[in-house]
């Protein structure tokens, strides 16, 4: 059963689907765990080592190229 | 983002190199240079490497890099290093998204992302503190300057978060880190996967190529993402200049407010992409995210109106990026049925759009005009509008077109028993 083939509520959010069996959501809290705060703490630090030079070179207004 | 703009560190670096005005800007030309010609060779390596050592490999690699900045003694040398940072920075973004495409579902995509991208807004607001933080606290230490002092301080965060990649990260289904992911846990993704008719193990051939060039959703996701940079005035730092054309603020509380605009950006990134994978589905998420866009430009626009109100535009500048980690879950689902079409799209969007980026703001954001940049603000808005249109061309686009791939609403409905009833019913009655 799917959200949209049949519309759920909006109280009826869930977080898995119903079609997924507790052995897939095992897998997909263990992928999360693996993947989601790496992936955040990295792209963190690639931000910080991008930005590092032009904190030196254009104070005080910076421009800022995020995004990437 | 500055937060702590004390010159006598801040600009220490620009006076013991002695560089002028031009070279400050070529060393910035240098990074995105380096960034765009990065992605390259990754456009077609995906499918040929395991990506739980693609990613700790930039990683290390950028790290080390960053490291090496702080011995720079001139202008080339700082040019080499900061070519090869752009460079081996470039293709993390869309190796991140391929690892996430590999192995969740189309409406699971977006909350991960969304998560992901919020790194990325943390790092403007934190970036200030620790590069002053680290200049100011080591300055003159072991004889040398804070600035060589905060290079190295990156590079020791950096280079373990590295190492740490190479022995978390799952890699890929069909090419999985054994470490924390076993034989059963890979069996049941791929099962899970094949239900959408996803494939993880295709090889990106000269043939993938001529397959995407055929299919129209491939040049439409070009032409989204290409919009969707180019539909933000936040690069240009418009905000803090027109802060600091109020002349009310001091530089160090410009800096505080500055932070206001991108920390409003991460409740807005994980809206955006909780309602896509709940509720919306990524065109309309995408929709909502620029409609907000769409009327922050409109005041800016307009721009004589009062001051309240601008703040509010500016406050709603973020809105634009909320919608990045849905667009990628998308492209993602896709073309899920090809591992190296979705590869190679992922990257080519990225140095596409990217590279557009390099020149465009130079025709609408002249900084003679700030704070009110008249071509800009109304090129942004143009491109938010074209972005949502080209969103839905696109969705129809999926939902007529049987490619494989397959529109957001139906992303989530093709779930095995339901798909087996229709086709139990469909061949009863052919029977």
């Amino acid at each position: 059963m799917s959200a949209y083939a049949k519309p759920r509520k909006w109280h009826q959010i869930q977080w898995y689907k119903d079609e997924d069996t507790p052995r897939e959501r095992k897998l997909i809290n263990k992928l999360d765990l693996l993947i989601v705060p790496y992936a955040f703490l990295a792209y963190w630090i690639k931000y910080i080592d991008q930005s590092n030079l032009s904190m030196f070179l254009f104070p005080p207004l910076a421009l800022l190229k995020s995004r990437c | 983002m500055l937060t702590k703009p004390d010159n006598a560190y801040v600009a220490g670096m620009k006076e013991e190199l002695g560089f002028h005005g031009n070279e400050l800007v070529q060393l910035q030309t240098m990074y995105i240079v380096g960034a765009v010609t990065g992605q390259i060779p990754f456009m077609f390596l995906f499918t040929y490497l395991p990506m739980h050592w693609v990613i700790p490999f930039l990683d290390i690699a950028w790290g080390i890099f960053t490291l090496l900045q702080y011995r720079v003694t001139g202008f080339a040398e700082l040019a080499a290093y900061r070519f090869l940072v752009g460079w081996f920075e470039a293709a993390f973004f869309p190796a991140m998204h391929y690892i996430f495409g590999s192995w969740y579902r189309g409406d699971e995509l977006g909350r991960r992302g969304g998560f992901f991208y919020v790194g990325l807004s943390l790092g403007t607001l934190t970036a200030g503190l620790i590069q002053a933080g680290a200049s100011a606290q080591l300055e003159g230490v072991n004889g040398l300057s804070g600035w060589r002092w905060m290079y190295i301080i990156c590079a020791l965060i950096t280079i373990p978060v590295g190492v740490l990649g190479y022995f978390i990260l799952p890699g890929t289904p069909d090419r999985p880190n054994k470490i924390f992911i076993n034989d059963d846990d890979v069996k049941v993704a791929r099962e899970r996967l094949e239900r959408t008719g996803a494939r993880s193990d295709e090889r990106f051939t000269l043939n993938t190529l001529k397959k995407l060039g055929k299919s129209g959703h491939f040049w439409f996701i070009i032409i989204v993402d290409i919009l969707f940079w180019n539909s933000s005035t936040t690069s240009t730092g418009g905000y803090l200049l027109w802060l600091k054309s109020l002349n009310r603020y001091s530089l160090a509380r410009i800096n505080e407010l500055g932070t206001i605009s991108p920390a409003i950006g991460i409740f807005w990134t994980l809206a955006i992409c909780f309602a896509s994978d709940l509720v919306l589905g990524p065109a309309w998420a995408i929709t909502l995210s620029h409609a907000f866009n769409i009327l922050g430009l409109i005041i800016l626009n307009i721009w004589n109106v009062p001051e309240p109100a601008l703040w509010f535009a500016y406050m709603m500048a973020y809105t634009a990026y909320a919608m990045s980690s849905v667009f990628h879950g998308w492209v993602n689902s896709q073309l899920r049925a090809s591992s190296a079409q979705r590869s190679f799209t992922l990257v080519l969007i990225n140095a596409v759009s990217q590279s557009t980026t390099a020149w465009t703001p130079l025709l609408v954001f002249k900084t003679v005009e700030a704070p009110r940049f008249v071509k800009g603000h109304a090129f942004c808005l143009a491109c938010s509008v074209l972005l949502i249109a080209a969103t839905h061309l696109l969705n129809q686009y999926l939902r007529t077109k049987d490619t494989g791939a397959i529109s957001d609403s139906e992303a989530s409905s093709i779930s095995g028993p339901e798909k087996d009833e229709k086709d139990e019913k469909s061949k009863q009655v052919v029977l």
